[in-house]
């Protein structure tokens, strides 16, 4: 992984431009909400007879009829069967937050599927989930730094680096030495 | 190379096929490390006109460690190494060898592992076996051999596995078909080849045409080194030359002229003799470098390739 810049060295996932692979036997979309414009062109350039769509959503839309609808919490066993029915030949293209890009990442790692079949669109938003090194919770959406762990509510620094395993970013306690010294909070980009 | 080697005697010596046979080395002090499925160590043969450097699959359970065994083919055009260890090694002798490495790593994530072995090819399998069945993983072997030839453990590994094992002997006119063997597999599988470069390129082939990703596909190939036309080597920082013969690979004539490259394969795929090159034309052929890294010309890998022009200098 390459550093955005000398000035900012980060450990950052880099999301390249998502194209369809022409050799899958089967195209497998997956969008978290409400599907952008984009997205939809883009799902639309895929033969019907070669493609599912999976919607994860916890309000009941659809923009397709043939789409699956699942919850967050449905996710990871609704994909696990889906995957099991396919082919080896099959291509992911997966749109949302970062942290549940990388959820399907996991999901789909876990099924014996290999990094090249799993594309990713750029995270839709800034917002961040954040593992505490402290207390090991999980806080979601967080868009600030620094920013209060909600497990063992100490100040953490939401540093730049990004763990693929927990599809989060780690948190280190900030005021430790001195609870006085908070730095104001910056919005996280 | 030296002060890692382990010396170990060699305990028994068995005929598993016309052509192959079997080595159970055991330590001389101490014990053995302990090593992963797909490991391999190199076997340091101290012939008379030069010293021979090969890589052996460790062919027992990973989870027992007391004795290393390897198999080793007697190579039709063998360089010497083959040859060494069918006439000269005898059981009660001392070998030194390297400590187990590994590049052949199974997907334990897989859904679904197909094995492809040809010939001495089965090595690195029989250490995969034990594990697999330990896991219940999903798995099958699919062996070529010629019965004339080759076809180790041919008899166990049909009782042992029973439906998992596929057998073709090309002796009886048994053939594997790529295309059926790799037809309709579910995603989460992954295939894992030990043979002739051919056989790896028939696989890659087919599988490209089925759209299977690249990193599906894991092979590891016989590694001996192919003779070439003789060359000159220059170094450049000191301007010493060496000659490197027809059937010698570049490393092995560094090595006999006392210049130390780092090492572990010997076969092109480990990449950790990455010598960079500073003049002359090179002749890749190793699996470590990519192509617009081989049009670069400006790093070799010794153990494996050599130069298409007379005089190659490396940057050392």
């Amino acid at each position: 992984m390459q550093p955005e810049s000398l000035e900012a060295p980060t450990n950052r996932p880099i999301y390249s431009p998502v194209i369809v692979n022409n050799k899958s036997a089967h195209h497998l979309f997956i969008c978290e909400g409400y599907p952008s414009r984009e997205f939809q062109i883009f799902y639309s350039s895929v033969d019907d007879s070669k493609k599912t769509l999976l919607l994860v959503s916890e309000s009941d839309s659809t923009i397709d009829h043939d789409s699956i609808l699942v919850t967050h919490s449905e996710l990871t066993a609704k994909l696990t069967q889906l995957l099991g029915e396919m082919p080896l030949s099959t291509t992911i293209y997966v749109l949302g937050s970062e942290a549940f890009i990388w959820d399907v990442h996991s999901v789909a790692t876990q099924a014996g599927m290999v990094a090249e079949q799993i594309k990713m669109f750029a995270p839709v938003s800034g917002q961040r989930r954040l593992f505490c090194t402290h207390c090991y919770h999980i806080t979601e959406d967080v868009t600030h730094s620094p920013a209060v762990c909600s497990g063992c509510q100490r100040n953490l620094l939401v540093r730049d680096h990004f763990s693929r395993l927990h599809a989060a970013y780690v948190g280190v306690q900030i005021d430790a030495e001195d609870p006085d010294d908070l730095p104001l909070p910056q919005e996280l980009i | 190379m030296s002060t890692d080697q382990i010396k170990v005697r060699v305990a028994a010596v068995a005929q598993v096929a016309p052509m192959i046979r079997e080595f159970t080395l055991t330590a001389v002090t101490g014990s053995l490390y302990p090593f992963s499925p797909g490991s391999h160590v190199v076997v340091e043969m101290p012939g008379e006109q030069k010293i021979y450097r090969n890589a052996y699959s460790l062919l027992s359970d990973s989870h027992d460690a007391s004795a290393y065994r390897i198999a080793v083919r007697l190579q039709d055009n063998s360089r010497g190494g083959s040859v060494f260890m069918h006439q000269q090694v005898k059981e009660g002798d001392e070998l030194l060898i390297s400590p187990p490495a590994n590049l052949f790593i199974p997907q334990w994530n897989a859904q679904k592992h197909i094995l492809l072995a040809a010939g001495v090819g089965i090595t690195p399998f029989m250490s995969y076996l034990p594990e697999m069945q330990r896991r219940q993983a999903d798995f099958e072997l699919h062996y070529l051999f010629r019965s004339k030839q080759t076809g180790a453990y041919q008899l166990e590994l049909a009782e042992q596995l029973g439906q998992r094992f596929f057998s073709y002997d090309s002796d009886q006119a048994q053939r594997c078909n790529i295309s059926e063997l790799l037809a309709d597999r579910p995603l989460g599988t992954h295939i894992y080849i030990c043979g002739p470069e051919g056989l790896i390129k028939d696989v890659q082939s087919v599988a490209e045409q089925l759209g299977w990703p690249d990193s599906v596909i894991h092979f590891e190939e016989f590694a001996a080194p192919k003779p070439g036309k003789p060359f000159t080597v220059e170094l450049k920082s000191t301007g010493k030359t060496v000659q490197v013969g027809e059937s010698e690979s570049l490393l092995e004539a560094l090595e006999e002229a006392e210049v130390a490259v780092p090492n572990l394969c010997r076969g092109g795929v480990c990449g950790q003799c990455a010598t960079p090159v500073a003049e002359g034309e090179i002749e890749h052929r190793d699996n470590y470098l990519s192509v617009d890294e081989k049009a670069r010309q400006d790093c070799v890998m010794p153990c494996v390739s050599r130069a298409h022009s007379d005089r190659l200098v490396l940057d050392i």
